[in-house]
């Protein structure tokens, strides 16, 4: 009986991760990891099926990575305040991943992005 | 350790189910509205920043013109009896109006070993349910590997525009048709109430196929489906269907602002008995001056979004 409810909890917790705030392509390609870069805006690719904020990031030895963030479907994130025009080449902000690819190209998923003012704009609430 | 075991386990869920607790702000951060819109949605300026809850942005929902909109049911409205054969009304899921995304599979039978175990494959289904290389679901393979035809913006086809991303439909009468305007691909549907039968013979399977409709009570609305094009997918996770494909939608008018729709699937080619993706799901009625904004598959577009995410399974740098 234990192990049953143990082996529930552990499906519980595979479906779960299973689960994706996004509806085109999946999480195959992804880890789930928390990862924070701060940058300067190059493009807002406002387009379906995701929209996708590009970002040059400095590192300490002056190198520029170039970075690809998905974030979610625009008719998702104008219901949080998102629009075409939310930013423009050259905005400094933060955006913070929950997932990024797993063979470690500058790619990743969108959770929140944190404006140089400190509004946090998130991309999903569940 | 059990309880310990279990404890954990709980814990782990609860932080993978709530996306939201990863995306909790910093400490002093403020969320905000309508960021450049400066629509109606958006009240609030840079000058007024008000905290969200969790430092997160208030969960809005604004139409296609950027105004405020939430179904009448939730503003209040009390909803008055069922209208004798009228479906006509711009629909959305409720409570949730994306409710209806089903990334991962329709409401009840989403793409889980459970459930695909419980679904009725012939051979044939089974194996071609396999060759899917899916985004979501029991399939699910590296981006590059997808052979998802509505990645390459096929048309989402019948059944898959509501199994789907099924989100703003608007449902016209006439005097012979009921159309349906969709919100996701920006497409339609002609559901005949004349009469007629579908054709015994299909001479050109279509994307959206060929569809009657019949009162079978005054407040449902049965319609039927064939000659479907074999090439689409019955859902986002890969579910096969044959040129033999019969869908039978019922729409049953609960009230004057709710819909209950159910869908049969049967296709003795790839099922060896019928099955329902959705039983009973609910759809609300908007307020007239919904405006029902683009969700559009442009091949441009999709072209670029998937050239940029074929880098997250190439080959890349050496992970650190």
């Amino acid at each position: 009986m234990k192990r049953l409810s143990h082996a529930s909890l552990l499906l519980l917790i595979l479906l779960a991760g299973s689960t994706s705030l996004f509806a085109h392509h999946g999480n195959a390609s992804y880890e789930n990891k928390e990862v924070s870069i701060k940058g300067k805006v190059t493009q807002w690719l406002w387009t379906n099926p995701h929209t996708f904020l590009m970002l040059d990031v400095t590192g300490a030895d002056g190198k520029v990575v170039h970075w690809v963030c998905e974030n979610n479907a625009p008719s998702t994130l104008v219901n949080f305040g998102f629009t075409a025009k939310t930013f423009k080449p050259g905005d400094e902000v933060t955006v913070v991943m929950a997932a990024v690819a797993k063979n470690g190209t500058p790619v990743g998923r969108i959770t929140r992005i944190i404006l140089a003012d400190g509004y946090v704009m998130n991309s999903e609430v569940r | 350790m059990p309880r310990r075991f279990v404890a954990s386990a709980i814990a782990i869920a609860a932080l993978t189910l709530s996306p939201v607790m990863h995306a909790q702000a910093p400490a002093g951060a403020q969320g905000r509205q309508g960021r450049g819109g400066g629509g109606q949605a958006g009240g609030r300026g840079r000058g007024a920043p008000v905290p969200a809850p969790n430092g997160q942005n208030e969960n809005i929902h604004i139409d296609g013109w950027n105004k405020k909109q939430q179904s009448l049911q939730a503003t209040g409205k009390r909803p008055g009896p069922a209208p004798v054969h009228d479906l006509s009304g711009i629909w959305e899921p409720v409570p949730g109006y994306r409710d209806g995304v089903f990334a991962s599979g329709p409401k009840d039978m989403p793409s889980d070993p459970a459930h695909e175990a419980a679904l009725p494959y012939t051979p044939l289904g089974k194996q071609t349910m396999l060759s899917h290389k899916t985004g979501f679901g029991t399939n699910i393979a590296p981006i590059s590997e997808i052979n998802d035809p509505f990645d390459n913006c096929d048309p989402i086809g019948f059944p898959r525009i509501l199994l789907f991303n099924l989100r703003a439909v608007q449902i016209v009468q006439t005097s012979n048709q009921v159309l349906m305007l969709y919100q996701n691909t920006r497409t339609f549907r002609t559901i005949w109430t004349d009469g007629r039968e579908i054709p015994k013979e299909i001479t050109e399977p279509r994307w959206f196929g060929y569809s009657v409709g019949k009162w079978t009570d005054p407040t449902t609305l049965v319609v039927t489906t064939a000659g479907l094009e074999d090439s689409t997918w019955i859902d986002n996770t890969g579910r096969p269907h044959s040129d033999q494909l019969v869908v039978e939608e019922t729409y049953h008018r609960v009230d004057e602002l709710n819909v209950e729709l159910t869908v049969k699937i049967t296709d003795p080619v790839m099922y060896t008995q019928p099955w329902y993706p959705l039983k009973n799901f609910r759809l609300g009625m908007n307020s007239p001056d919904f405006d029902i904004r683009e969700m559009i598959c442009a091949v441009s577009q999709q072209a670029l979004f998937n050239q940029l995410l074929k880098n997250a399974t190439d080959a890349g740098p050496e992970k650190k």
